[in-house]
């Protein structure tokens, strides 16, 4: 067990949160995210699975519970700490800053790192992991496809080597070909060692490359599992639809 | 028309744009109209004259003109002073005021209505502590040299053409090439994505009210060279200020000190043919005629 705690790098404890005081949104959440580990979030619309990963974020205030990261508490008034202390996000939308140039967003943050040989190191490294944005950095952010702000704001998120990333629905309004891009690159970071946490519509994809998913319901926590059990069977589909996953699973092992 | 009026438009226009830079700086920072940004500008001016009166008579630094200005070393030293003592006067009044409304998430109008009562506040008490009794930073009276094309100008009007044109284009390297810039033009697009950047929210924001109450001093101090310094300086800058400020587009430096330079020109010419008593509709009509135009100004970002 004492293990097994020594690898959690995320942990929320009986979290609540909402945009209102007395309306949460999630409820009693208890998580955990280990060391490396790549985690999907799954659930119907409204589920609150964006709520979730902004309030670990800090941007949405935590009503009730912690977050704990690498052990400690996470304050949850101070947002911009979070990347110092090794927690990246990056949201569905207005995740880029669209009136400036591709370099000026990436310089933006690398400039609260304060050695400049690693500030250049950084850069450099953005640029490697996603060469499309290395093209022109002088381009104005607003002027990027879809799959390109997304790459932007990966590349953003990623420039601070944070211990956790968390990703709102990379995919929502890409076309098909630029999800598998997108992705694609998600596959490159977990590489790199970074513990991921991905909110995704795209069910099928998001179980293709995670390890294990959670499946909220109405703001709670119902399921944790391997993704590739979840990938197949009828358990995910009973969830979905607010059945109990106990029955279900009684359902299909009828004969 | 006299060519003259231009030069005049000119000079005033560019003290209208200076007030407007800070202006536009705070709408685009905290979203809201600062009311109180002309009561700013009019205790930059009383800073000013304290300052220099004080430097007068204790450090014994001169009141006599440096030729061919009419102001004598004080005004310089006096300058030096008046810049850090608005900017604190700004962070002093977000600190007791607009910063505890934030924190309560206030919105818009509530911030807006508070900047009006800020506004009162620091109006009347320059009118209590220095009497609504004129006051000037030197008693000298400028000759106009010719120039060209028969326009005339006293050397103050240069210098103050010189000044704020120099601080327009200071702000603007700022904002465009450094860091804290870029930080700020973060906040301004988009505050919760700034945060989540690593950006301290807070610090941008107190940096954006001294850079604000900076250049209200600068602004003050004009206003203070060219005219007279009254309580009352400030408020009859308001309207021409927003005038400046919507004309050019909500957060652009440049467009605010274009947009100051047009009201000033536009003064000028009504002055020359409609008559002294119609100056201040201009800045109204301008500012109504942009509304229903081109509502996002001339160098505005789109509305997303």
């Amino acid at each position: 067990m004492n293990g097994a705690r020594a690898t959690t790098v995320l942990e929320t404890r009986a979290l609540g949160a909402g945009y209102e005081p007395d309306l949460p949104i999630v409820r009693d959440i208890d998580f955990a995210l280990e060391r490396g580990a790549f985690v999907a979030v799954l659930g119907p619309n409204g589920a609150g699975k964006s709520t979730f990963v902004k309030a670990i974020a800090g941007l949405l205030p935590v009503r009730e519970g912690e977050v704990l990261l690498n052990g400690e508490p996470l304050d949850a008034h101070a947002p911009h700490r979070m990347v110092h202390r090794g927690l990246a996000f990056v949201p569905q939308t207005e995740n880029i800053f669209a009136t400036m140039s591709i370099h000026d967003n990436l310089a933006l943050c690398a400039s609260i790192i304060d050695d400049r040989e690693r500030r250049a190191t950084r850069l450099e490294a953005a640029y490697a992991l996603f060469p499309d944005l290395a093209r022109r950095p002088s381009l104005l952010a607003g002027k990027l496809s879809g799959g390109q702000r997304q790459m932007l704001a990966t590349a953003r998120a990623l420039l601070l080597e944070p211990d956790v990333l968390m990703l709102d629905e990379p995919s929502a309004g890409l076309s098909p070909k630029l999800v598998e891009e997108v992705l694609a690159s998600l596959e490159r970071v977990r590489a790199s060692g970074v513990s991921l946490l991905l909110v995704e519509q795209n069910v099928r994809a998001a179980l293709a490359l995670a390890d294990e998913a959670i499946v909220l319901v109405e703001g709670r926590l119902r399921h944790r599992g391997p993704a590739a059990e979840l990938a197949e069977g009828s358990l995910l589909g009973a969830l979905f639809l607010g059945r109990d996953p106990t029955l279900a699973e009684r359902a299909e092992r009828r004969p | 028309m006299n060519t003259q009026i231009l030069l005049e438009g000119l000079v005033s226009g560019s003290m209208i744009g200076l007030g407007a830079i800070g202006l536009t700086l705070c709408y685009s920072i905290m979203r809201f109209a600062n009311f109180a940004h002309g009561e700013l500008i009019a205790w930059g001016a009383y800073f000013a004259w304290l300052a220099s009166a004080a430097l007068g008579a204790v450090l014994g630094l001169s009141l006599e003109p440096i030729e061919p200005f009419s102001f004598g070393w004080s005004l310089i030293g006096a300058a030096a002073l008046a810049l850090p003592a608005t900017a604190a006067l700004a962070l002093l009044v977000d600190a007791l005021l607009f910063r505890r409304l934030r924190r309560r998430e206030a919105t818009i109008i509530i911030l807006v209505i508070a900047s009006f009562g800020a506004s009162i506040a620091l109006r009347s008490l320059l009118e209590f502590v220095f009497t609504s009794k004129p006051h000037y930073f030197s008693g000298e009276l400028q000759i106009a040299q010719p120039l060209f094309g028969g326009i005339r100008a006293t050397p103050d009007q240069l210098l103050v053409l010189g000044v704020t044109t120099m601080t327009m284009l200071g702000v603007h390297l700022l904002l465009a090439r450094s860091n804290a810039g870029r930080e700020m033009r973060a906040v301004s697009e988009n505050p919760a994505l700034a945060a989540i950047a690593g950006i301290e929210v807070a610090r941008v924001v107190r940096r954006v009210w001294a850079l604000g109450g900076a250049l209200a001093a600068v602004a003050g101090l004009t206003a203070g060279l060219l005219v007279q310094i009254r309580p009352y300086m400030g408020l009859d800058l308001l309207l021409p200020l927003f005038a400046a400020a919507i004309l050019g587009g909500i957060g652009s430096v440049p467009g605010a000190f274009a947009g100051g330079l047009f009201i000033g020109l536009c003064e000028a010419v009504t002055v020359q043919t409609l008559g002294a008593e119609w100056r201040q509709a201009v800045a109204f009509v301008v500012l109504t005629a942009v509304l229903i135009v081109r509502p996002g100004g001339l160098f505005g970002r789109a509305p997303s």
